[in-house]
């Protein structure tokens, strides 16, 4: 073991996206556990506020910085950490760490790297180098060709024989591949693939769709030893990425023979390239044959790895940082079991299933025909018995259980989020459960189990079955529990409900609060309890509670705990709003044979409740925005009751689909001939328009309360504020204002009686205060408020709730932050990338600063925005033009080159504005789509007509934004914000562009 | 559904579900925690007198269709918790075709646990008598099959045959073999073979029968390359003076690490054994694996000798140690 080693830079993943999601602040929090244990000092950076691996504790130095290289130096020339951990952040954190290698900073600066080497890293990454390394070690990889012109394609497609693979070269969003059958398939395919690489080539591959994809966990260290932790196995077949499959562990269809040469091909490939931690193995397996391919490592920790662990009870992450300081297996402890070694394989005695979760309802317009582009944002994990069981948990856990589905042969054959209950609806409908293996893809036996899960009766009689990493072989320390029907009680004090999978909209800002709470009530002294589905979280680690159980977040397994256990206080406060959803059943089924500390269930319903929340409002004298619910037929009358501009949604609005602001008689009739067809039910709001939105985060203990701050949107109301950027603490809106603001919250706070943490969302117009929304409980924006704050509202709102009271204290904030949602445009193509009620982005970044300006630099840095580059594009309707001058000039006079449209041009001409003229798309070339492409536009400012209807330049333009990283600014808020942070760049100000968050 | 019992001594009865050949049973109640190669398990001669409960519930999940380790089954019946459906028609043929019954219960993990706890008891299926196996030499139940697997100038092997996994066969498929009951093997045939191998098998190591064969075994031993596996390993155990002791509940699973001290180097290995050798130092041999989970003895090494507690061919499991057959090949050359 290196004791040379004191502090240790570990790298973090940045923000939830498809595809790297909060897996990587549970693995990376799981090492720097093991390395505080260790006595290391741990240093993480990390542009994700929602994050516990960013919480400053004892031993962690947390930067929130920008994950680019740069920030990264100037770290580690103010830090000199010894050392560096770059496979606990993702894909994020393989990449930095190589960028950091080849660029010969970590040489200079005499860093070790931690871990797998980064020779084997790149053997891992580069295709090439990975075949060969293969080759050389007897393992089959797919046969595949680089071409460059279609009649190499044709060629190599002949050699291998049909059907194969086109996968063009650097495209964005993955598009342009196919699978070709035949010569003429593969010419179509060919010719749009090299069209549309930007290099110009694609890969041809043999095709082994339809062939069991399954991958294998090892872990292995410096001596060599390894083991197998976990093995998995892909109900969907080939074809589908492993993320979006539904997964089960441990493999299932395999005989001995076959599981035993995947696991020996595992353990040899690690060896071969030489990992030195964790890595994930994927293969391609034919049951008829035998036969498999090697398909990719990842020499990191993974989504998958996460899985693993939390499906075995083997701590991989924290296995592997104690590896990658040198520890055999042999002699590290497992933290579980009590074993004083790490080299036992799990053994289980039941089924995990893992289900992917997607954002279908967020995204009504864009294509969720699954292939090799992820699409899901989050995942479930659910254990049982057998297959049916396991698959049960998860129907429930996604919702597929009570989802009304239509049979569509195609849903059945074509891999999409529904599959599932698509084959239980053919099934239903008479199809033989061969046939529908046949059409699916999926082996017999996990149709045959998926159609049992949906006809099983719900057992209540179930009680709690251990996760024990051994099977029953031996005495465990800390086990974890599932429901199932044998078993045994369960015995502590709290139940915490956790947030369940990462959907857009309940995101793992949750699970920080959650990690929190059950902290501080522990250190109360009560056993608590948590409850969570998903794997992928910090609060579902082996050690983050007393009593973990692996269910549904849902009411059956609450009353399932209930009835078999002493507990009686639930805790239903950080979770999000999934457990806030199951309070009044929870009260209607036990009454007073449960407690609910905090806020009373009584107040939340009223919350929820738009007419009652109306009459509070009124009674209390408080402005909110004026609403109407409206029959079809009588919303005209309606509408103009409330008065221009309005918000029309669907009295039950599951989706941004048929919502719209309208602003006259033109476009309301337009709205009624159009959604009328849809929607029989209106909920018709006044819109707040210009209108600034803020938001309060606070702890209430009904008589004091605690206030950090003012949350200011950059955006104006009437986008979700979810998708807003957010500055804390706020800088433009007026103290008076803000008075009025934290008056309105105590008050309510008081009258309602509310205890624990609250979240009040405000617009602001003419300086009048409307309340928009009280929610009774922990927000999304809780880690931000008190990471910048310094003040931890989960861990305050948890002791208010176990009965303690708020104490006085000063509040002074020194810095400021910003947070950047993070959106999923480039993965979801066909989705349009407007803003509006309905939320749609998955993460957020934080930028820091010690003035707004620097931490906005430092937030659009965080984003991956590059405000260097020279261009701006701008495109303002007529009658807003005025609105922007000053914007624009500011924009200008800071060195920037001005692209707009014709009406533009004119008009900031006769402004002395000087600016080069382009197209509208549909006008011709050159355009802004045109110029965009050229590269060297740092912002589009494309304000549109208000209007409900997404008109397609705008979807054009802002699309081809996400996917080149281009700032796309549509309202005025934010073109300000852009203008005023070019000025103070100008201005020549020493810009920081790392901060620490001490 | 018919009904069926499972008696456990000392924690009582289970009701569940019968199912493969209607008859009634009595064995030593063993569980093993390996979820893949039930089949390869249930035809392990190494199982003979025994009841084996699987602790991974939901066993049958690929079929039937798996290469068996004897052609019999030889458990005396299984328990288990869950079959898939589409399979469970066929398991039960299976079986019943085999004259072995079995249970499907819920509470396989109370099993184990009291298991874990008690050590190994007797039980039954239905209503037999609670008859404990080693009574008996269980080896002796074995059919050798008597064969000369001829290869034409490679080199000859002794196979001494006490209850051989199928399995071990393919790891020596290089080799001229003569297979032979234990009975028949003596010192004084030594001298046309190249090695010795001394299989797995079923039962008490100390067993009286023995004697006799732990003398000739003594005699042979380090003059001509030798490997034993599992109960060949306890039997060498025995003929070089050391004692063996039964295990509270044994070692039956596919993952256990076990340590090779000379390389220092892990493996993870197939344990199927509720015996064990107590290594003693000044025997003549080595120690040479540990089990990482216990401490207890994996194998020892003399002079031209290799013996294993675990199961370097897997079946079902880890082929990690596959060096051993290397090494045992060495010997054969260098010797």
């Amino acid at each position: 073991m290196t004791d040379d080693i004191k502090r240790v830079l570990l790298i973090g993943s940045g923000p939830i996206i498809i595809g790297q999601s909060a897996e990587f602040d549970y693995s990376g929090n799981q090492a720097i556990k093991a390395l505080i244990s260790e006595g290391k000092e741990v240093l993480v950076v990390n542009s994700n506020p929602a994050t516990i691996q960013t919480d400053n504790r004892e031993g962690i130095k947390p930067f929130m910085i920008p994950l680019k290289k740069e920030n990264i130096l100037e770290i580690i020339k103010k830090e000199r950490p010894d050392s560096i951990m770059g496979t606990f952040g993702g894909q994020t954190g393989l990449n930095l760490l190589m960028e950091l290698w080849k660029s010969g900073i970590i040489s200079k600066y005499g860093i070790k790297v931690l871990g797998t080497p980064v020779d084997a890293i790149e053997i891992s990454e580069d295709r090439l180098l990975f075949k060969k390394k293969m080759e050389e070690i007897g393992e089959p990889v797919l046969e595949s060709y680089y071409c460059t012109n279609l009649n190499d394609v044709i060629k190599y497609a002949k050699q291998m024989g049909f059907p194969v693979v086109v996968r063009p070269s650097f495209t964005l969003g993955g598009s342009g591949g196919g699978i070709a059958n035949d010569i003429d398939e593969l010419r179509s395919i060919a010719e749009r693939g090299l069209n549309l690489s930007q290099v110009g080539g694609v890969l041809i591959e043999k095709s082994i769709i339809g062939w069991t994809e399954l991958e294998v966990e090892v872990v292995r260290d410096g001596m060599g030893n390894k083991i197998a932790v976990c093995t998995m196995e892909n109900v969907d077949p080939m074809g589908v990425h492993t993320g979006d499959s539904i997964v089960v562990t441990p493999f299932l269809t395999l005989n001995d023979e076959n599981y035993q040469k995947i696991r020996s091909a595992a353990l040899k490939i690690a060896e071969g390239i030489g990992v030195i931690g964790a890595c994930n193995v994927q293969f391609a397996f034919d049951n008829n044959s035998g036969k498999y391919y090697v398909i990719e490592v990842n020499p990191r920790l993974s989504r998958s790895s996460a899985l693993a662990s939390k499906a075995t009870g083997y701590p991989i992450a924290r296995v592997a940082a104690l590896i990658a300081l040198g520890k055999t297996i042999e002699f590290i402890e497992n933290r579980v079991t009590g074993e004083k070694n790490s080299a036992r394989e799990p053994a289980i005695d039941y089924i995990v299933a893992k289900f992917p979760i997607w954002p279908t309802e967020k995204f009504f317009d864009a294509d969720f025909t699954l292939g090799t582009q992820m699409k899901s944002t989050g995942e479930v994990m659910s254990i049982g018995k057998s297959l049916s069981e396991a698959f049960r948990k998860a129907l429930r856990s996604t919702g597929l259980l009570t989802k009304k589905g239509e049979f569509n042969e195609k849903l059945l054959t074509v891999p999409n989020p529904e599959r599932a209950l698509q084959i239980y609806l053919a099934y239903k409908r008479g199809y033989d459960t061969a046939k529908i293996s046949k059409l699916t893809g999926w082996n017999l036996l996990f149709v045959d189990e998926i159609i049992r899960a949906f006809e099983m009766e719900e057992n209540e009689g179930e009680v709690f079955s251990v996760v024990d990493t051994c099977a029953g072989e031996f005495d465990v320390k800390t086990p974890y529990y599932y429901s199932s029907p044998n078993g045994s009680k369960i015995m502590a004090n709290v139940l915490l409900v956790g947030s369940g999978p990462i959907t857009i909209g309940q995101g793992i800002e949750f699970d920080y609060s959650c990690v929190h709470a059950s902290k501080v009530i522990r250190e109360l002294g009560k056993k608590v309890v948590i409850l969570n589905d998903n794997p992928e979280t910090v609060s579902t680690d082996f050690d983050e509670s007393d009593v973990l159980i692996f269910d549904p977040v849902d009411y059956k397994s609450v009353a399932t705990i209930i009835n078999n256990s002493n507990i009686r206080t639930i805790v239903p406060w950080f979770g999000g709003q999934r457990p806030i959803n199951i309070l009044r059943k929870l009260k209607e089924n036990f009454g007073d044979k449960i407690e609910i500390p905090g806020t009373s269930v009584e107040v939340v319903d009223l919350l929820e409740d738009r007419e009652k929340f109306a009459n509070l409002m009124n009674e209390m004298n408080i402005p909110y925005p004026e609403f109407i619910f409206s029959t079809k037929e009588n919303l005209k009358e309606s509408v103009e009751r409330i008065g221009f501009p309005v918000i029309v949604r669907p009295s039950y609005t599951i989706s941004g689909a048929h919502m719209g602001i309208l602003r006259n008689t033109n476009e309301l009739n337009d709205f009624v001939s159009y959604q009328g067809k849809y929607i029989d039910n209106f909920l018709v709001e006044k819109y707040l328009d210009n209108s600034l939105e803020a938001e309060i985060d606070g702890v209430s203990d009904g008589e004091s309360v605690l206030i950090p701050g003012i949350i200011e949107h950059i955006e104006e109301a009437g986008i979700h504020s979810g998708d807003s950027t957010s500055i804390f603490p706020s800088t433009n809106i007026p103290a008076h204002v803000q008075e009025t603001m934290k008056e309105y919250t105590v008050s309510i706070c008081r009258k309602l009686k509310i205890i624990g943490p609250f979240n009040i969302q405000f617009a602001v117009k003419n300086d009048t205060v409307y309340i928009i929304e009280i929610n009774p409980r922990s927000s999304r924006t809780f880690p931000f408020v008190s990471k910048i704050s310094g003040i931890n509202l989960a861990e305050i709102s948890a002791k208010i709730i176990m009965g303690n009271k708020l104490s006085k204290s000063s509040i002074k904030i020194s810095k400021y932050g910003v947070k950047f949602p993070i959106f999923p445009f480039e993965k979801l193509t066909e989705a349009d990338v407007v803003l509006g009620p309905e939320m749609k982005s998955t993460g957020e970044v934080i930028g820091v600063g010690d003035n707004i300006q620097e931490a906005i630099i430092n937030g659009y840095l965080a984003a991956g925005f590059d405000i260097k580059r020279e261009g701006v594009i701008v495109s303002i309707p007529r009658n807003r033009r005025n609105e922007f001058l000053g914007i624009i000039k500011m924009i200008y006079d800071s060195g920037k080159t001005i692209y707009s449209t014709e009406g533009t041009h004119n008009y900031l001409k006769g402004y002395g504005i000087p600016s080069i003229k382009i197209k509208k798309i549909f006008e011709g070339s050159p355009n802004g789509m045109d110029i965009i492409k050229q590269g060297n536009i740092s912002a589009v400012i494309n304000i549109l007509n208000e209007n409900y209807r997404s008109e397609s330049d705008g979807k054009t333009l802002r699309r081809a934004c996400y996917e080149r990283k281009i700032l796309y600014m549509s309202v005025r808020s934010q073109a300000k914000a852009f203008a005023e942070v070019l000025t103070y760049k100008n201005r020549g100000d020493n810009i920081k562009t790392t901060n620490d968050s001490d | 559904m018919k009904k069926g019992i499972l008696k456990v001594d000392g924690l009582g009865e289970f009701e569940g579900e019968f199912f493969g050949k209607e008859t009634e049973v009595s064995g030593e109640i063993v569980f093993t925690t390996s979820p893949s190669g039930y089949l390869k398990s249930i035809t392990d001669p190494s199982y003979r007198g025994q009841i084996l409960v699987f602790s991974f519930p939901y066993i049958g999940s690929y079929g039937i269709e798996e290469e068996g380790e004897s052609k019999d089954v030889q458990v005396r019946g299984v328990v288990l918790n869950r079959i898939p459906s589409i399979f469970k028609e066929k398991f039960s043929k299976y079986l019943e075709d085999n004259g072995v019954p079995g249970i499907i219960l819920n509470d396989t993990r109370k099993i184990v646990d009291f298991t874990r706890k008690n050590g190994n008891k007797i039980g039954t299926i239905g209503n037999a008598r609670m008859d404990n196996p080693y009574e008996n030499n269980l080896v002796n139940e074995i059919q050798v099959n008597q064969t000369h697997l001829k290869k034409e100038g490679a080199s000859k092997i002794l196979l001494v045959d006490l209850g051989l996994k199928g399995n071990i066969l393919k790891f020596l498929n290089e080799y001229d073999i003569t297979i032979i009951p234990y009975s028949d093997f003596s010192f004084n045939k030594i001298g046309d073979y190249d090695g010795i191998v001394i299989s797995n098998g079923p039962g008490d190591p100390s067993h009286p029968d023995f004697i006799q064969f732990r003398e000739e075994l003594r005699k042979s031993m380090l003059n001509i390359p030798m490997l034993g596996i599992c109960l060949g390993h306890q039997l060498i155990g025995l003929a070089s003076g050391m004692k063996t002791e039964k295990m509270k509940f044994g070692h039956r699973s596919i993952n256990h690490p076990v340590k090779d001290v000379i390389t220092g180097k892990i493996g993870i290995t197939t344990h199927n054994h509720g015996f064990t050798v107590l290594f003693e130092e000044g025997k003549g041999l080595k120690m040479r694996y540990k089990s990482l989970n216990d401490g207890s003895n994996e194998g020892m090494q003399g002079e031209n000798l290799l013996t294993t507690q675990f199961h370097p061919e897997g079946g079902p499991g880890p082929r990690d140690e596959l060096g051993v057959f290397d090494e045992f090949r060495r010997m054969i050359i260098n010797d």
